[in-house]
């Protein structure tokens, strides 16, 4: 799923407890202005956002990227999703020139775990043969989301596990 | 479910079938039989029809959370594409 700058801007903010006043104060804009930055009416001026970066703990780049972020991170109970919401996305770039995309939602995994399942081999790549994915689904389970497992092969196959 | 395959040198496939057609207790016990025959008795696992229909089953259940979920998607180096829609 996409996001905008200001909706990025809104959960980063709120993550780390800061207030828009508190914001804006820093900032040296008016309260207001942060809200329409939030609400995508408006964008922040240019000079203002490695100070926005920096008060929000990631770079430029990571700000005015909208993709999702996938950095793996511990979610607190209030903030984790249903698991059935939760899709986990393997992602193998192959040396050879081969995508392959697997979207799993979570509860299809841990009943494939329960039936005693393996991950199939990808792509005639082992190295995902070697990934415990029953201990992924325990540490998904306490709140870690994002990408969890990113690997490059000696044969050059690059591999993400990610779960968002 | 949807599957296609779109291939540069062969024909391309379309099928669609609905998934409670695909995963039922029948074909279950069936798929059952056929994924033992295949995987064979070197590897020490036997899948069963009831493990099988609990996958379907959540299958069918998952299917209203995320209807049209790409499962699969296969972009070979040749061009050819491989697409599992639930």
């Amino acid at each position: 799923m996409r996001t905008t700058l200001g909706k990025k801007i809104a959960e980063l903010r709120r993550e780390k407890g800061i207030t828009q006043e508190e914001m804006a104060e820093r900032l040296g804009v008016s309260p207001q202005a942060v809200s329409k930055w939030e609400n995508d009416t408006c964008c922040p001026d240019i000079m203002l956002l490695p100070k926005i970066a920096e008060m929000v703990g990631i770079t430029v780049d990571e700000l005015l990227s909208n993709e999702p972020k996938k950095e793996a991170m511990m979610l607190p109970q209030e903030q984790r999703k249903n698991p059935d919401d939760l899709l986990f996305k393997v992602r193998v770039n192959s040396a050879d020139g081969d995508k392959i995309k697997v979207n799993l939602p979570m509860p299809l995994i841990k009943v494939g775990i329960e039936m005693g399942l393996k991950m199939p081999q990808i792509s005639g790549s082992d190295v995902l043969k070697g990934i415990d994915f029953s201990q992924l689904v325990a540490m998904v389970d306490k709140g870690l989301i994002g990408k969890l497992v990113e690997i490059e092969s000696a044969d050059g196959d690059i591999i993400e596990v990610m779960v968002e | 479910m949807r599957i296609v395959v779109r291939s540069k040198e062969r024909k391309n496939i379309h099928l669609r079938f609905p998934t409670r057609m695909l995963f039922n207790g029948f074909t279950g016990t069936i798929g059952a039989g056929i994924v033992n025959k295949h995987i064979g008795t070197d590897s020490g696992y036997k899948l069963r029809a009831s493990d099988l229909r609990r996958l379907m089953r959540e299958i069918n259940r998952i299917k209203k959370k995320h209807p049209k979920l790409d499962l699969v998607e296969v972009h070979s180096a040749d061009g050819d594409e491989v697409k599992i829609t639930l």
